[in-house]
């Protein structure tokens, strides 16, 4: 199964298209963090000026810049997992070859979703470099203390993201696996994923305890604590069914697709 | 003749008012080579898929070695270039033989020598360290052949492996065939050319429209081969032995 592993990695990450995929994402996310980092170093400045103790109090590194940044790169997974789960399901013959000479159907999920989970760590663990230079380079901590990065809250707003994206990129794999269709299939699972992300919006309109059950439903539901560091079970508990269920649901559709 | 290492009996595949295929047999023996013949549209291209256990038939049975032909310990020993070679652009000919010998069962034992061995004989050693996505269609070919030998596997399943080739390297690769099932391989090779299978097959399979239509010594061919490439099912039927 490693042999696959590396296989699927080595497509995905270490190939030119791979690197370029690499280059842009660095790209946007280094865009997020540098307006957020002068907004937010603007505000502080103002606050400074005028020794505004309140408003300095509230500016929070983790919170507001940090927390900030992570929420936006969710949202630029949001367009990338499907992009990347279709690059990946884009190999039509390659893909059965690999499953004739893989030691199991298993073995061959596993590798292939694992691929798409750890391209998606790789992504987003390279944007821990943000905070680190910030802690490296960054200004000395203000009189409120908000300016030192929190690393626990920093690490586990970082698992979060990368939860979110693998599941977006599993998610299409399950739609690109069911319909045997990338292109076709990673549009349905944007479509899905855009209404799934904003079904909590619809809850006004479905009564409370309908609503409740979708609220709980979209991925948008499971963020906000962890990027602030809070670990709450039952997140853990949806990012995991998710993940897993996926993972289920595309190792069915390719079983059935060989019959 | 040896007993059959795989074999498919009455298989068919697809849904009821769509057969692809419907009454396949053939089978393959150790030592030998199988010419797999049949129009374009004829099925081999699933026949194949089904012999090396991605497919599974919807009536019938495919048995390797004498267990399922999807179980994997059948999948292991079975070497499979599709029609296709299943090569991805980003990666290069180096690195798609290296995939191939690590996937092979004996991995450890699949050394370089074999690699160079294999290139060689295709002659694909100027190209080793390009990528897939820069080669011409004759080149993905032979490094599709090649990713199917490396492993030495005991199952060689061809589908149109001379496609794309030039005469001297169709002559090199019916040369590289014969030394595998002269090893004991038991080969399949799929064309729909029947003067190719005089010079390579030791015996023939004939389908048309998802049905055997003959099977036999290739030197019995000419008489059967109208009837199976193309007649009415009734004359091709008349055909079959």
């Amino acid at each position: 199964m490693m042999a696959l592993l590396r296989h699927e990695l080595r497509t995905a990450l270490w190939s030119p298209s791979g690197l370029l995929l690499v280059g842009v994402w660095l790209l946007f996310v280094g865009g997020f963090f540098a307006s957020e980092l002068v907004a937010f170093e603007q505000a502080e400045q103002r606050a400074l000026a005028l020794d505004d103790a309140a408003v300095l109090a509230m500016l929070d590194v983790n919170d507001l810049l940090l927390a900030a940044v992570l929420n936006n790169l969710v949202i630029v997974l949001l367009f990338l997992g499907p992009l990347l789960a279709m690059r990946q399901w884009s190999d039509g013959p390659a893909r059965l070859w690999l499953l004739q000479r893989a030691p199991s159907l298993r073995a061959f999920v596993v590798a292939r979703l694992g691929g798409q989970v750890v391209t998606v760590a790789v992504l987003v663990g390279l944007t821990l470099a943000l905070p680190s230079t910030l802690a490296v380079l960054g200004q000395p901590a203000t009189a409120a203390g908000n300016d030192v990065i929190d690393v626990a809250q920093t690490l586990v707003g970082t698992l979060v993201v990368v939860a979110a994206g693998a599941s977006f990129s599993l998610l299409s794999a399950v739609v690109i696996a069911a319909v045997d269709q990338p292109l076709g299939g990673a549009l349905v699972a944007f479509v899905v994923l855009v209404a799934l992300w904003l079904v909590p919006s619809a809850t006004p309109f479905v009564g409370p305890t309908l609503g409740s059950i979708v609220a709980a439903l979209s991925p948008a539901s499971h963020l906000e604590r962890a990027l602030r560091g809070v670990v709450h079970l039952g997140d853990v508990a949806y990012w995991l069914c998710l993940l897993l269920g996926c993972g289920v649901a595309v190792g069915g559709c390719v079983a059935g697709r060989r019959a | 003749m040896t007993e059959a290492v795989v074999a498919a009996a009455g298989v068919a595949y697809g849904y009821d008012r769509d057969l692809v295929l419907d009454g396949v047999d053939i089978s393959l023996h150790a030592g030998r080579v199988m010419g797999f013949l049949g129009r374009n549209g004829a099925g081999k291209s699933t026949t194949i898929k089904l012999l090396a256990g991605v497919l599974q038939p919807t009536r019938g049975r495919v048995t390797a070695f004498g267990i399922d032909a999807s179980a994997s310990a059948a999948r292991a020993r079975v070497g499979w270039a599709p029609e296709e070679p299943p090569l991805s652009s980003s990666l290069t000919v180096d690195e798609h033989l290296g995939l191939a010998a690590s996937l092979a069962p004996a991995a450890s034992s699949t050394t370089a020598s074999r690699r160079d061995e294999l290139c060689n004989a295709l002659g694909l050693e100027g190209v080793t360290q390009r990528l897939a996505g820069a080669l011409s269609k004759g080149t993905r070919q032979r490094v599709g052949l090649a990713m199917a030998l490396v492993g030495r596997p005991d199952v060689l399943l061809l589908d149109e492996p001379s496609a794309g080739l030039d005469p001297a390297q169709v002559v090199a690769l019916h040369a590289l065939v014969r030394a595998e099932a002269a090893r004991g391989a038991a080969v399949l090779w799929s064309t729909h050319v029947l003067a190719e299978l005089a010079r390579v097959a030791d015996d023939v399979t004939a389908i048309a429209a998802g049905r055997t239509v003959f099977t036999g010594p290739v030197a019995a061919l000419d008489d059967a081969a109208a009837a199976a490439l193309g007649a009415p099912r009734a004359a091709a039927s008349g055909a079959a032995p």
